[in-house]
């Protein structure tokens, strides 16, 4: 019914909602974690604007155009 | 706001205007050949301009102001929205882009059209919430250009709107795609390195990321609190995860349906070419909105610290109860006459920098991405009326024997309509985007990417999805607005925050699935060409 959808844009919707849920899951059970100090600068920096923004999603986009 | 009328300012203005209106005039040639080359700049762009083009359409002032203003708003949950739209983009490229450009049509409708077998009436199920979502998009567009020319003429509000319009209007009747296309090109590359400048330029001024962030969390020490923090979260609005969520999934799908960035889709070389232009608009996207949240985060600690005008606004801000960055933009919105002045925070976190080239490169990076994105979904109105409308369905000669000139014509018209829309604002710029995302994701979002996936999905589901979704987005949007205050609670229960009513993206999505699967399926030839050839 479906047609063959590649296998690696279903693996990416997947990690993009992983992502998502587990820093958030994370951050309500340590409601502190956004705002620790991590090198000079909030975590949240690190997960949400380093990694989620930039290496993940960039990432999930140049493998992507590979398909 | 500083006073008085600033040349260095100006100067990076007028740079950028000579860019803009040069690559409008130097297009002229090449647009007037014909219907592709029109709308869709002869299908010949390269990944990167193309990727760099989609960027700049893509992103609006609800981007380059809205965002940053909401996260001043809302604290950092906010961030979360920003990612959501990344998060979006990256996978466009085998969701619709490279199906889209294999099949290869001309506008937007054509697809409803085809896949769905309803040559006439898919023009008008899929161009009516097109139309409305344009004007949306339109008007936003035209305010935050509008107080991109507050920040750089020094007039007032009324005055810039119109400045705008004449600007707008001058580079798309002349251009077409071509214009817009190598112009969202640059744009990109101005509204990037904007973004990216305002970030460092405010981090500096605090002293370096620690003492920023430091400085952050003493003026607003609830700013990085999560909904479920024992303290309370940043802003009522953010009170629940279903609040993070809802911002989070609002903007997510847009990349892969929304009109603006699914006419990109077509200008690309081929489809390898479309899927590698959406890497570039991911990687624009990222330094764009990583610079924004950096931004958006510090706005009310710099503003409250050096903005010019806190003196005077600390009396104001006591008696409206509210922080003294209010205060400052309660004084700018009395002397220029800003609708919705909160859409002017991450300008005057940068007028609080002190520094003119800063300022300059601001309005530049703002008139790119405000200019860019109106004049993509002028294009894809005036595609949709002078072209699906007049052309297509019904056969009016004018349009048949004289399109780019009917074209022109219907772009001044809905510039000078969103003109007046735009003199007083309905919401933020935001919002505007917000409710233009939910009603083209709920109501034609489905049966855009489903048509190319399910070979189940049928017309009768396309046409029953998008008469109920547009007309409940429309509803419950305006009702949460005008009655509860505010566009983000639930329209049937104001304890409830749903950011934009997002979630009838996945009623309609439900609602796409039930009717397919009780009505006719499509023929077999149709399912051939579209949910198998377009894979191959």
């Amino acid at each position: 019914m479906f047609s063959k959808m590649p296998k690696l844009l279903i693996v990416a919707f997947l990690l993009i909602y992983l992502n998502a849920v587990l820093w958030w899951t994370l951050e309500a059970s340590n409601p502190d974690l956004p705002k620790t100090f991590v090198m000079g600068v909030p975590a949240a920096f690190w997960y949400g604007n380093v990694w989620s923004c930039f290496i993940l999603n960039v990432f999930i986009a140049w493998i992507l155009s590979k398909v | 706001m500083q006073n008085g009328f600033d040349f260095v300012m100006f100067l990076f203005a007028l740079a950028y205007f000579i860019i803009t209106i040069g690559i409008g005039i130097y297009s002229r040639k090449l647009a007037a050949k014909g219907e592709i080359d029109y709308y869709l700049a002869g299908r010949g762009v390269g990944a990167f301009v193309n990727g760099t083009a989609l960027t700049s359409t893509y992103f609006s002032p609800a981007s380059f102001l809205g965002l940053p203003a909401f996260v001043f708003l809302l604290g950092y949950p906010m961030w979360w929205a920003l990612i959501g739209i990344i998060a979006g983009m990256c996978i466009a490229g085998p969701l619709t882009a490279a199906p889209l450009r294999k099949y290869g049509p001309v506008t937007f409708t054509d697809f409803y059209c085809d896949r769905y077998e309803m040559p006439v009436l898919g023009r008008f199920i899929a161009g009516i919430p097109t139309l409305i979502a344009g004007i949306l998009y339109i008007v936003l567009s035209i305010v935050g250009t509008a107080i991109f020319f507050v920040a750089l003429l020094k007039l007032d509000y009324k005055t810039s709107v119109w400045i705008s319009v004449i600007v707008v209007l001058i580079y798309t009747v002349l251009g077409g795609m071509y214009a817009t296309t190598w112009n969202a090109s640059v744009q990109t590359i101005i509204m990037t390195f904007a973004g990216v400048a305002a970030a460092i330029a405010l981090v500096s001024k605090m002293g370096g990321p620690e003492s920023y962030f430091k400085e952050i969390l003493i003026n607003t020490p609830k700013i990085f609190n999560v909904p479920s923090s024992p303290d309370g979260p940043p802003s009522a609005i953010m009170s629940s995860w279903i609040a993070v969520a809802g911002f989070f999934l609002t903007w997510h799908y847009g990349f892969s349906t929304m009109p603006y960035t699914i006419v990109r889709f077509f200008t690309a070389l081929d489809e390898r070419e479309a899927k590698k232009s959406i890497v570039w608009a991911t990687l624009f996207a990222a330094l764009l909105y990583s610079s924004l949240m950096i931004v958006g985060i510090g706005t009310k600690a710099i503003i409250e610290k050096y903005h010019p005008l806190v003196p005077q606004a600390v009396p104001i801000a006591q008696k409206l109860n509210k922080p003294v960055a209010i205060g400052v933009l309660a004084l700018i919105k009395k002397k220029y006459g800003i609708g919705e002045v909160v859409d002017y925070a991450m300008i005057a976190a940068c007028e609080a920098v002190g520094s003119s080239v800063l300022l300059g490169i601001i309005v530049a990076g703002g008139l790119s991405i405000a200019m860019s994105t109106v004049a993509g979904w002028v294009m894809a109105v005036n595609a949709l009326i002078a072209r699906d409308w007049m052309t297509k369905a019904l056969k009016t000669k004018i349009a048949q024997e004289k399109p780019v000139l009917v074209a022109r014509i219907i772009t001044s018209i809905v510039l000078i309509l969103c003109g007046l829309i735009s003199m007083n604002p309905p919401a933020l710029v935001l919002d505007l985007s917000g409710w233009a995302f939910v009603l083209i994701i709920a109501s034609l979002g489905p049966s855009m990417v489903l048509g190319i996936w399910w070979k189940r999905a049928t017309k009768a589901a396309t046409i029953v999805t998008a008469l109920l979704m547009a007309p409940a987005t429309l509803y419950s949007w305006l009702y949460a607005k005008l009655k509860l205050g505010s566009p983000h609670k639930f329209f049937l229960n104001e304890n409830i925050i749903t950011p934009h009513q997002f979630y009838w993206i996945f009623v309609g999505l439900i609602i796409f699935i039930i009717v397919s699967l009780i009505t006719q399926p499509p023929k077999e030839e149709t399912i051939k060409k579209y949910c198998e050839d377009l894979h191959n």
